[in-house]
């Protein structure tokens, strides 16, 4: 227990900036997808039924191609573009693309769940739709959504471990260097499961109670 | 695209699909089989076995696939368990799929009426045969469809196997990238095939959800 | 919003005539299907101001669809439909008609508050608010004015200590009268109900047709849907019998519940135990 907890000491320092590196790529591509997957829902609602079938096969595509391929394909396509993106830049590339149909997807079905009398309702009363979207929907779609919206960042979260596969230095990355300089694997492996426990548990939780308190409205 | 790179290279790739295949297949099988039992766990009412379930199942579904497969690859044989490398990814991408399998079937047996356990209990029959015959059956309308797009997942994450080397689909593509150093054709051909995997998932789940919704 | 002026241009032979006035809803011809099926198969009704009229009849014969005509939330295929001396769902442009933008209808359906089965409050908006939100969003008037008014359309429902419970903390009778009072803020002339009570249990109807009498006798016209017989006998001044997308059969309560009524109307009542309607 001892060697564990000096390993976890002096392993801080580095593993605190692994765990930097996870979080920028974990805050910028959430934020960037959920801006995105917003729009593609907005689109989605408003547009042409055609429009909207091809967001749907992008959706799918993304969602069904495995995570390390998007970031392989980032990856290479940043150093074939002449001009070299650093890793970190491609990863938040593959994110972006496939952490977009995710929540578009939670945006899409939330926005199912807004009981459809209320668009009647408004219809009848003569409110024009943009007040009706940003006082009655928008608000109804974040409650629902935000249960499912964390649950997926998790999700993201624990993908951010395959950008070790295109050297992102993160946690998984920082821990493979630490077992070829010869630390234990198997500490190493757990002070790295240890971290994605803390925070996901904790939005676990998070997630639960969302879900919760959209379900009491 | 060059079509003749791509042919030459193309067997490859689909015999690492099929391991890709079998790899999802036996571990969906796996995960399924210890998740039933599990899942029956504190459904009627809580038990300190089913908080223990609960409690691991949200320890699971917190942690990376990759880390319970170094886990694996790494702690077995500490444990003097030393197993060729494909079953070391099954173990491991099991292990990843249990929690979710069970949550799914939670969620399914949840949305049987609870009049129906009265009634079997009221029968006298005993517990494996409730829930198995009875309650389970039932549950089904539910868990099918969402059982299956889990699949999608399970299919997605058995590349992350390639990490340690398994010679499945993604790892035989880098492969060969590195090989040739053509990764678009290859990477891109690659990202087909698990579409095309992931689409016959999709339409079993579209098939079922269309076949169970209607008991 | 620009109804067409018919009294002061020359118009071609088929232009619509305003109806008389004191009208508050004419309804003219009005045919609806949806596919090959007709719901609304020539529908002609004139709703004097002021008065209450109950449509009635067995499931299936159009009634709601009728009523959700009159607000455009239904769009029929042919016929008219006038409220307030004013042709809903259509527009002139030029000198002719088209049918009216979502803007223009907007306008029309101001003038019209409907009430629905479901109640179908706004579920994030407190009651208070769920009456503000339509007159501020509209730009009828400011937030203050609208609140002003939601309170007290609220105290006239009999919602005063409830102003800032949620849709979801109310009970279903207590829900519709909000719903009431929501319709009203935007000051319509004539007040719709679709079975604004069916969804609820007799003890909650009860407050709910309370409210419907109120209005009643306070001179909304009114255009009621409902299952309430005893409603429908006591409050309503018309009494309309549809069946299959027509209108059989049409009177007084007096006539419509007396022998002299067609055997069709009699044995429709006969066969509904006659609710009790508040007083």
């Amino acid at each position: 227990m001892s060697t564990f907890m000096t390993a976890v000491s002096d392993g801080f320092p580095v593993f605190g900036q692994a765990l930097l590196n996870a979080f920028i790529l974990l805050a910028t591509s959430c934020v960037l997808s959920t801006i995105l997957g917003a729009l593609l829902c907005v689109v989605d609602i408003c547009a042409h039924r055609s429009v909207g079938l091809l967001v749907r096969i992008y959706s799918w595509l993304a969602q069904t191609t495995p995570p390390l391929i998007l970031l392989f394909l980032a990856f290479y396509g940043s150093t074939m573009m002449g001009r070299a993106i650093s890793p970190m830049t491609a990863a938040i590339i593959a994110f972006v693309f496939f952490a977009t149909a995710y929540y578009f997807e939670i945006f899409r079905a939330s926005y199912e769940g807004v009981p459809r009398g209320q668009f009647e309702a408004a219809r009848a009363l003569g409110i024009p739709p943009l007040p009706f979207a940003t006082g009655v929907v928008v608000p109804q779609v974040i409650r629902i959504a935000a249960g499912p919206f964390v649950g997926r960042t998790t999700v993201l979260f624990k993908e951010t471990s395959l950008a070790s596969a295109i050297s992102v230095s993160e946690i998984m990355s920082t821990a493979s260097a630490y077992i070829y300089s010869g630390a234990s694997p198997l500490l190493m492996v757990a002070i790295a499961g240890g971290i994605y426990a803390v925070i996901n548990i904790a939005l676990i939780a998070l997630e639960k109670q969302l879900t919760r308190k959209a379900a009491a409205a | 695209m060059d079509f003749a790179f791509l042919m030459e290279n193309l067997p490859a790739l689909l015999r690492a699909a099929w391991t890709t295949a079998w790899l999802t297949l036996a571990t969906l099988v796996l995960s399924t089989l210890i998740a039933t039992p599990l899942a029956v766990s504190g459904l009627r009412r809580e038990t300190p076995l089913s908080r223990g379930l609960a409690a691991a199942s949200t320890l699971m579904r917190s942690i990376p696939t990759l880390v319970i497969l170094f886990l694996v690859y790494y702690g077995l044989p500490q444990i003097g368990i030393v197993l060729p490398a494909l079953a070391t990814a099954l173990v491991g991408l099991t292990l990843s799929a249990i929690a979710y399998t069970m949550e799914i079937l939670r969620a399914g047996l949840k949305s049987v009426d609870s009049g129906q356990y009265e009634a079997a209990g009221a029968l006298g029959l005993p517990a494996w045969l409730i829930w198995g015959r009875v309650i389970y059956p039932q549950a089904l309308r539910v868990i099918v469809p969402t059982w299956l797009s889990n699949a999608t997942l399970v299919l997605k994450g058995t590349s992350v196997a390639s990490i340690i080397t398994i010679p499945e689909l993604t790892a035989i593509a880098n492969e060969i990238v590195s090989e040739t150093y053509r990764p678009f054709e290859i990477l891109l051909s690659t990202a087909a095939i698990y579409i095309l995997l992931g689409s016959v998932l999709a339409l079993a789940a579209r098939v079922s959800a269309r076949r169970w919704s209607h008991p | 919003m620009s109804a067409p002026e018919i009294h002061t241009r020359p118009r071609p032979r088929s232009w619509p005539q305003r109806p008389d006035p004191g009208i508050a809803v004419e309804l003219r011809d009005l045919h609806l299907s949806y596919g090959a099926h007709d719901i609304l198969k020539g529908i002609d009704l004139a709703v004097r101001e002021g008065t209450t009229t109950a449509l009635v009849g067995p499931s299936g014969s159009g009634k709601t669809t009728l009523l959700r005509c009159v607000n455009y939330l239904a769009t029929p295929v042919a016929g008219e439909v006038w409220v307030d001396g004013e042709l809903v769902g259509r527009e002139e442009r030029g000198g002719r008609l088209y049918p009216a933008s979502e803007r223009v209808l907007r306008g029309h359906r101001r003038r019209t508050g409907m009430v629905f089965q479901r109640f179908n409050l706004f579920a994030n908006l407190s009651a208070l608010a769920n009456v503000a939100f339509a007159p501020v969003s509209a730009g009828l008037c400011s937030r203050a004015e609208a609140q002003e008014r939601a309170s007290a359309l609220l105290a006239r429902v009999g919602l005063s200590h409830r102003e800032n419970a949620l849709p979801s903390q109310l009970s279903g009778g207590q829900q519709q009268r909000v719903a009431i009072a929501r319709a009203l803020a935007m000051q319509p002339k004539v007040m719709l109900f679709d079975e604004a009570t069916s969804a609820l249990d007799p003890e909650l109807s009860r407050e709910v047709l309370a409210v419907m009498q109120e209005l009643a006798r306070a001179g909304m016209t009114m255009l009621v849907v409902t299952h309430e017989t005893g409603f429908a006998r006591t409050v309503a001044d018309d009494i309309v019998f549809m069946e299959a997308g027509r209108i059989v059969s049409q009177g007084s309560p007096e006539t419509m519940f007396s022998d002299d009524a067609p055997e069709r109307v009699q044995s429709f009542f006969r066969r509904r135990p006659q609710t009790d309607s508040a007083s």
